[in-house]
């Protein structure tokens, strides 16, 4: 089954189109990556899926009932879709814990106003953090973390969302190789539990260590598709990235 | 006699006042990030319905005071609605959307000013003396007493709202980051939505309570927002308890800063310490430097 | 940016364009040519603070109209009147001193009420010439302010006497502490009211306040530190009320003596029990002739007949009999203003002095009591 498939997707800005008449299919409980030189529609992409930028044209099928046109980013968790930020973006002036905490909470407004965090809701943000090793510090304020540290915050609250299908965008970048085991780990991890990872990489060492499938994008259009050791071995790709 | 615990006095309930209208005016703030004039308005919205209700057509006090708040919050629930709802979809500039706040503004003080005139009016009956109090030398009315009360009130509420409830928190994340907030599943709109209810509620009943202490006029809403607005900005702005602080501190620095300097000066004393705060510490005292 | 709201922006820009041609295109009147209506104008405040008395005086100017226009006009000719809205703010003043002058062209102008008013226009009248007759304007600087420049009321050189000498000899108090509006006519008494109480009398604190303040707390507890044995509190009409309301709260039970502006019944009314004995001196009216009082009810203004409304119905009927002698000429109707010598009007009488200003004046003192003015002398 594919977890998300697009169908002639287009996303264009003022005339230029950063995704350009994209079909792909995303097979469920697999590691897939996304791969392209810069500027070739990969974050593009991912922002589009998770509804953060308007379709264009076409359409994107979710685990193959939802056909949709028109997505809005605060429904693509009723989706089981959840994402990272390619520059990490976090509840700055909130603690580690809460940063956690309020991805749990009751989304009916009154329900919400009274509701305190219950014990069970204080676990699932234990379990999370401790998979990262954020626990201990989850006083501290989101700002005043590392880079190593903001980067697993980020994935903690992924976690967090028990979604079905993560979009990761370079989840490894500027990361020394202790927390890049960790994060490797953590996706593997997903992988036995049957979650569909997508995963923007430039590291061709970890895609063809992760991945089961790859995508090569190229000025928004696919450019090659397969398993990674077929596909990073054509020369179109060795020249796209070349010619970059 | 001493007069400095009548300063104090006045202080205090200035202070009090000053404090609805920046925990209103941060609330908001903080969720939509640009400067909205409309607050003004909506303060002397309150004021007037409670006018309207209790002075003319003779209903009861309590009922009228509730109404006046949520016809403020009403409104300022409609300014999302109507106009900053869309403004944000299409990421329209805090300049723009200023310049929609205020004309906005300006609408609603004109209508205000054709239904009951530009006269100033006062609210409260003046058959009878007012209840006065006096502690420690200083003397203050029963309504005055109810304003500090229910500022403080308020900001306890707010606190407490905002730090241990789910809705508080995601209150602070979507002020803190609207994006994150939508991945995560938080509908911004209409979070956004209550905020500017609960945010004009506050402002509605600071409006309210200027009227009790000492009457109501159209424009009294440019006053409002220049001190909100700088108690705001003093204590940090976006920042709920940089807000109240500031207030207070507004408060203080007026009124004890007329023991030396001519009365008429008082309102260029918010401007000065606005002034200062903008040059030396422009985050206010709460907020941390970016 | 779109094509829609280019085309808006474009819509909008002409729709601005003709609107400012309309506007600089529109013809003003002639100027009076012998026929037709004898247009005079008017200004005073007819919103906002004041406005109680405003519209009470233009009630009576209208009177006035309507007897002299009843009776055949003068020479043959209806008197139409102008009345435009001063706010007691010096620009709507202005404004509305330019707009009668150049676009209407009337030959004379009543007005302004409030000084910051009269003072605002007086400028604008003295140059184009026409004469400018104040029917409650006190301020002593109103005295050089021109030629054409009139009052058909005492200037404040007077009242400011008057107020020192009532207090110091009938109330035998000799520690004032004052508190003051920020506008012409406050600050005007306040200097003279200072000269003539300094001969046997100390001012222990004075306290200034912006015209449209609202909080007078603070300058109110640092006047009762001061521990005067009597408070001179000069505003206009919606200051008072707060104030005086705050007076009471802060517990300050010292008696309160106030200038003319406090003539208004609103102030009574609200500012209730907290206005109870305070005093003020106003210019000494006859009592209005019944007929006034008649014709005022038929206008709905009977209830707050002020001292000035009088004089503003006698300064139409004086300019209607200095009309209908000497013509529409606008230096020959100020000359004529200058001999004007013991008229008798319903407001008081009249003789001025070589500078436009009254040459006596006389003071009563009433108070507030139960939400209503009383004379006290």
């Amino acid at each position: 089954m594919f977890s998300i498939q697009t169908k002639n997707l287009k996303k264009h800005f003022d005339g230029v189109y950063a995704v350009d008449d994209l079909s792909i299919k995303i097979e469920t409980g697999q590691i897939t990556s996304i791969i392209g030189p810069n500027g070739s529609g990969k974050t593009t992409l991912i922002n589009t899926l998770s509804g953060l930028l308007e379709i264009d044209g076409g359409l994107v099928v979710i685990e193959e009932s939802e056909k949709l046109s028109k997505i809005t980013p605060h429904e693509i968790p009723s989706f089981g879709i959840t994402r990272t930020f390619q520059n990490i973006h976090l509840f700055e002036q909130m603690t580690i814990l809460d940063n956690i905490l309020v991805v749990l909470t009751d989304r009916q407004v009154f329900r919400a106003i009274f509701e305190t965090h219950q014990t069970f809701h204080l676990k699932i943000a234990e379990e999370v953090l401790t998979r990262v090793g954020l626990w201990e510090k989850r006083g501290q304020l989101a700002v005043n973390l590392s880079y190593g540290q903001r980067k697993l915050l980020e994935i903690a609250r992924a976690l967090a969302m028990d979604a079905k299908i993560y979009l990761l965008d370079e989840p490894f970048a500027g990361l020394f190789p202790e927390m890049v085991k960790i994060i490797s780990g953590i996706i593997k991890e997903l992988k036995q539990e049957s979650k569909t990872v997508i995963l923007i990489e430039h590291d061709m060492g970890l895609i063809r260590e992760l991945s089961d499938y790859v995508f090569v994008l190229d000025s928004g259009k696919l450019l090659a598709e397969g398993k990674p050791s077929e596909v990073l071995a054509k020369r179109e790709v060795i020249e796209a990235y070349l010619g970059e | 006699m001493n007069i400095i615990p009548q300063i104090v006095a006045n202080s205090l309930i200035a202070g009090s006042i000053y404090a609805l209208i920046a925990l209103g005016f941060n609330l908001v703030y903080g969720a939509t990030r640009f400067v909205n004039m409309v607050p003004g308005a909506l303060a002397a919205i309150g004021g007037y319905t409670v006018f309207f209700l209790f002075n003319r057509l003779g209903l009861n006090i309590y009922f009228s005071v509730i109404a006046g708040v949520v016809v403020a919050g009403f409104f300022g629930y409609l300014s999302d609605r109507l106009v900053f709802r869309k403004l944000r979809s299409h990421k329209a500039s805090n300049l723009v959307s200023f310049v929609a706040s205020l004309g906005i503004f300006t609408m609603l003080q004109a209508l205000i000013s054709i239904l009951f005139t530009s006269q100033f009016q006062s609210v409260l009956s003046v058959t009878e003396n007012p209840k006065t109090y006096q502690i420690l030398g200083a003397t203050f009315t029963w309504v005055q007493g109810l304003i500090f009360i229910t500022s403080i009130a308020a900001f306890v509420s707010l606190a407490l709202i905002l730090k241990k409830t789910s809705f508080g928190k995601a209150v602070r994340a979507v002020s803190d980051d609207e994006e994150v907030s939508k991945i995560i599943g938080i509908n911004t709109n209409r979070l956004i939505s209550w905020i500017f209810f609960i945010g004009s509620c506050l402002i509605g009943l600071s409006g309210i309570f200027i009227g009790f202490d000492i009457g109501i006029n159209p424009t009294m809403g440019l006053f409002i927002i220049l001190e909100g607005a700088t108690a705001s900005i003093i204590g940090g702005i976006g920042n709920v308890y940089g807000g109240f602080l500031g207030a207070f501190l507004l408060g203080f620095v007026e009124n004890f800063g007329i023991l030396k300097i001519p009365g008429e000066w008082k309102p260029a004393i918010a401007f000065g310490l606005l002034i200062l705060f903008l040059i030396f510490k422009p985050e206010g005292i709460m907020n941390k430097k970016k | 940016m779109s094509k829609t709201v280019k085309i808006v922006i474009w819509l909008v820009v002409i729709v601005i364009v003709i609107a400012i041609g309309a506007s600089l295109s529109k013809k003003g009147s002639n100027p009076d040519t012998g026929t037709g209506p004898i247009k005079i104008g008017f200004i005073g405040p007819l919103t906002g603070d004041t406005a109680g008395i405003g519209e009470n005086v233009r009630a009576a100017v209208e009177v006035a109209r309507d007897e002299i226009n009843a009776a055949g006009g003068v020479n043959k000719r209806q008197v139409e009147v102008i009345f435009e809205d001063g706010q007691c703010d010096p620009k709507a003043a202005a404004n509305a001193g330019n707009k009668l002058v150049s676009v209407d062209k009337v030959v004379a102008i009543i007005g302004g009420l409030c000084s910051s008013e009269t003072l605002a226009v007086a400028p604008i009248a003295e140059q184009a010439k026409v004469p400018l007759i104040s029917d409650a304007s006190t301020n002593p600087k109103i005295t050089d302010a021109g030629d054409y420049i009139f009052r058909f009321v005492p200037s404040d050189l007077f009242q400011g006497k008057f107020d020192a000498e009532y207090i110091m000899n009938t109330m035998k108090k000799s520690k004032v502490g004052i508190l003051y509006c920020l506008s012409d006519w406050c600050t005007g008494i306040k200097d003279v009211f200072k000269q003539n109480f300094a001969s046997s009398g100390t001012v222990v604190d004075e306290e200034g306040y912006q015209q449209d303040a609202r909080d007078l707390r603070s300058q109110i507890t640092k006047i009762k530190a001061a521990k005067p044995d009597v408070i001179y509190f000069l505003g206009y009409s919606e200051a008072s009320i707060v104030g005086l309301k705050q007076l009471q709260e802060l517990g300050v039970k010292t008696p309160i003596f106030g200038g003319d502006a406090w003539d208004d019944v609103k102030i009574a009314e609200g500012a209730g029990k907290a206005a109870n004995g305070a005093m003020f001196s106003v210019t000494a009216s006859s009592k209005y002739p019944q007929s006034f009082i008649d014709a005022m009810t038929v206008k709905k203004a009977d209830k707050e007949l002020n001292n000035y409304s009088g004089r503003g119905y006698d300064i139409l009927k004086v300019l209607a009999d200095i009309i209908g002698r000497v013509g529409v000429d606008s230096t020959k109707i100020k000359d004529e203003l200058y001999k004007v010598k013991d008229y008798q009007g319903i407001g008081d009488t009249y003789t001025l002095d070589a500078k436009g200003d009254l040459a006596t004046a006389n003071y009563s003192v009433k108070k507030f009591q139960d939400s209503k003015i009383v004379l006290v002398q």
